[in-house]
């Protein structure tokens, strides 16, 4: 991982116990302020693919007002499309997108202390090809006066087609030095087992 | 070290109505939650959850929901977070997951995620925080609208945490 830090709680590779587990391969807690989460397989507790799928769960919060999370799976690159159902709070609509990263628009939110839930879900890591990666995202935030909720699915159609092994969490989107993570927003990365 | 998995903590199946169900957290318990739930309800109001039986107006939400049609709220200022509006009939129950990542810090509020619904012209997805930053949750719980409205014999939660296996 490139900020934070990591809090190393499995031991060696094949630790993880049975089939059927849902486990934490790597944790990233931002001690400051940082722009990006960085997992990787090769700095997890376990190689991601030792695990079927995996799921990433965070508790983010930026130093912006109403600003963004973005993810990719490697460097800056075309090939992201996605569609989202947006929550305002007072109107309901969709709609499609594509780019070199994958964004949530506005689900996080500037006010102190009030951290936003994030959920990435990617199906299926290791398996991509034919078929492209994809995955499912929930992400929300609310505050005492507002509030907003985006579930979106996507798709990665990289130039060569390869497996997830790194995940880019982001701090705002297409210029991510302008905004951070505030101070205590953290993300984690589970492995899900195959079932025996 | 041993592996961190999400185990139950705690769960609850109503015999008979009730107007809430809760489960106690431990102080060791990781921060980490998910909750399980499966309501019948005599009312078609909305359910609510609620950390440390906290009934203050300490919580907003926002929902992504299709009650018969579009529906999306804002709910500000609410005495617990809005989850599932399940309807008033035993065919159908709602059900869903609520996602709670932290617990545990000082001074960070609660935010949660949640998938949920109910068959026959409703689905419901909500997402809330709690603003109450000061305590430790030691419970989570669900409850009803006001006590009119119970949750029926059948009723259950189930209360994971991530920690060591």
């Amino acid at each position: 991982m490139s900020l934070g830090s990591h809090r190393a709680l499995l031991a060696a590779a094949g630790a993880a116990g049975g089939d059927g587990d849902f486990v934490l391969l790597d944790e990233v807690v931002i001690p400051s302020t940082a722009a990006q989460i960085h997992f990787t397989s090769s700095g997890s507790d376990d190689t991601w693919d030792n695990y079927q799928s995996l799921l990433v769960y965070a508790s983010l919060r930026s130093d912006a007002s109403g600003r963004n999370v973005s993810w990719r799976f490697g460097s800056y690159s075309g090939g992201y499309n996605w569609t989202r159902a947006d929550s305002t709070g007072s109107s309901i609509y969709a709609d499609s997108n594509s780019g070199w990263e994958a964004r949530s628009d506005g689900i996080q939110t500037g006010d102190s202390d009030y951290y936003s839930p994030f959920r990435l879900l990617l199906v299926n890591h290791n398996e991509y090809n034919p078929a492209s990666q994809c995955w499912q995202m929930h992400g929300s935030y609310n505050n005492a006066s507002t509030g907003r909720m985006n579930r979106n699915h996507g798709n990665w159609n990289p130039s060569s087609q390869e497996a997830i092994d790194e995940i880019y969490m982001i701090s705002g989107n297409n210029n991510p030095s302008n905004q951070n993570f505030s101070t205590g927003s953290y993300a984690q990365v589970f492995g899900l087992k195959a079932a025996a | 070290m041993a592996a961190q998995e999400f185990t139950c903590i705690g769960n609850v199946t109503t015999s008979s109505s009730v107007t809430s169900m809760s489960v106690s957290i431990p102080a060791d318990t990781g921060s980490h939650l998910m909750l399980i739930y499966k309501l019948y309800q005599n009312s078609g109001s909305t359910v609510r959850l609620r950390f440390n039986n906290d009934s203050g107006s300490n919580y907003a939400s926002t929902n992504l929901a299709y009650l018969w049609g579009n529906y999306t709220y804002a709910n500000n200022q609410q005495n617990g977070i809005l989850i599932a509006q399940p309807q008033d009939s035993d065919s159908y129950p709602s059900s869903g997951t609520v996602y709670i990542p932290d617990t545990q810090t000082s001074g960070k509020c609660v935010s949660i995620v949640q998938d949920g619904g109910s068959g026959s012209g409703r689905w419901f997805q909500s997402s809330g925080t709690w603003f109450n930053t000061s305590a430790r949750v030691t419970s989570v719980g669900l409850h009803t609208y006001s006590s009119s409205q119970t949750f029926q014999n059948g009723s259950a939660i189930a209360v994971y945490a991530l920690g060591e296996s």
